[in-house]
């Protein structure tokens, strides 16, 4: 009696064992295709983050926006193919999009830097230009100057009185 | 020799002179490095056939029929000052389905069909074809259900949504964009105390069941 006790203990635990595995096997495909799927909107939204750090700092990366545009047309791509039921190519193209927006996140520091370099540069550049223009349009309005009065000199000289004859 | 000397007036113009032009030359430097703020917004827009803004039906019918092609242009432009990652979503609803609300800033409920997204540049416009044929409508009594829909080659079936007799369906364009601090899609923001949000629709009807 004991032992057919610990048979059936020991079938109930195999049969319960193995329910879990499938159970949880289950639960994990659509946990991972979500974690797959949301995986790479969120790292697509992570390197749209850092491009438009550059741009908010003056610079600008209109390659890295291509290729951005690019990795959301391969996940767009991957959306339906999942939808058709396409697993394997949905993951193919996901995989290729995660590995161009790396690549994009990749060069990211660098553009960052560019860009404040530019940036600097600008500003120099504008500040520099200042003094300059004071100095060239006060050289130009001082030659103006010394031509008005110079011309008013000869125009001095030049008079002459004339005396109106009387009757 | 004679040395030419400056007179005191004409040193004193000289002084103002060099006085306003600095003035004015550091406030273009100023306004150069920083430019005023202009308005932000999107704008979004649906061309009919050859893009003008007419002719979205065939023959000017909104009365489709199963399989009969209509080629529209969805325009999307960004001058929000910045890049912005944006995303059309399109829902099919009908006239009693909740579309989505100017004054509350809340989008339709309903699950999107598709969606388009893209990284865009300060003014820049996408133009983004749409091409789209009611593929299958069923009908349930005096309800008629869209249930297969192709846009831009791409199959949409299942239980689109119903309407009476097939008419007032609509297919209506939400535009998201990517909010940086809220980590995640917005499709409204404030602006001088009031919500601002992007969307457009079109109306049509499912009445015939196919080209004759």
């Amino acid at each position: 009696m004991i032992h057919l006790s610990r048979n059936n203990l020991r079938a109930t635990f195999l049969i319960g064992f193995v329910l879990a595995i499938a159970v949880l096997a289950g639960l994990a495909t659509p946990l991972a295709k979500t974690q797959t799927s949301g995986d790479i909107t969120a790292l697509s939204h992570e390197a749209f983050s850092q491009i438009s750090e550059v741009y908010r700092v003056g610079g600008q990366a209109p390659e890295l926006v291509a290729k951005l545009n690019a990795a959301l047309d391969l996940i767009g791509q991957a959306r339906l193919r999942r939808s058709q039921g396409d697993e394997t190519g949905a993951a193919q193209l996901e995989q290729q999009a995660r590995v161009e927006i790396l690549d994009i996140m990749n060069e990211v520091p660098s553009a960052h830097q560019k860009a404040q370099r530019d940036s600097a540069t600008k500003t120099f550049q504008i500040i520099g230009s200042i003094p300059l223009v004071v100095v060239l349009s006060t050289c130009i309005f001082y030659a103006g100057l010394r031509t008005w009065r110079w011309y008013e000199k000869t125009k001095l000289f030049e008079m002459r009185i004339i005396e109106k004859k009387k009757d | 020799m004679r040395r030419k000397r400056i007179s005191s007036r004409d040193l004193r113009l000289l002084v103002i002179f060099i006085g306003i032009v600095t003035v004015v030359t550091s406030g273009v430097a100023y306004r150069t490095l920083n430019p005023p703020p202009s308005e932000q917004f999107f704008a979004m827009w649906i061309l009919g056939f050859e893009g003008l803004a007419q002719n979205y039906y065939p023959d000017d019918n909104p009365n489709l029929a199963v399989g009969e092609e209509l080629n529209w242009t969805l325009g999307i432009y960004n001058h929000m000052r910045s890049i912005q990652y944006v995303v059309v979503r399109v829902k099919v609803l009908n006239s009693t389905l909740v579309g989505p609300d100017d004054l509350t800033g809340t989008p339709s409920p309903i699950t999107p069909l598709y969606e388009f997204t893209r990284v865009l540049l300060d003014n820049e416009t996408w133009s983004i074809p749409f091409i789209w044929n009611i593929q299958n409508i069923t009908q349930r009594g005096p309800m008629s259900m869209l249930s297969g829909l192709l846009v831009n080659q791409i199959p949409f079936n299942g239980e689109l949504a119903m309407a009476v007799s097939g008419f007032n369906y609509r297919l209506v364009f939400e535009l998201w964009f990517y909010d940086q601090t809220k980590n995640d899609l917005a499709f409204s923001w404030r602006e001088d105390d009031s919500y601002r949000s992007v969307w457009t629709q079109v109306w049509f009807n499912a009445t015939t069941p196919s080209i004759t």
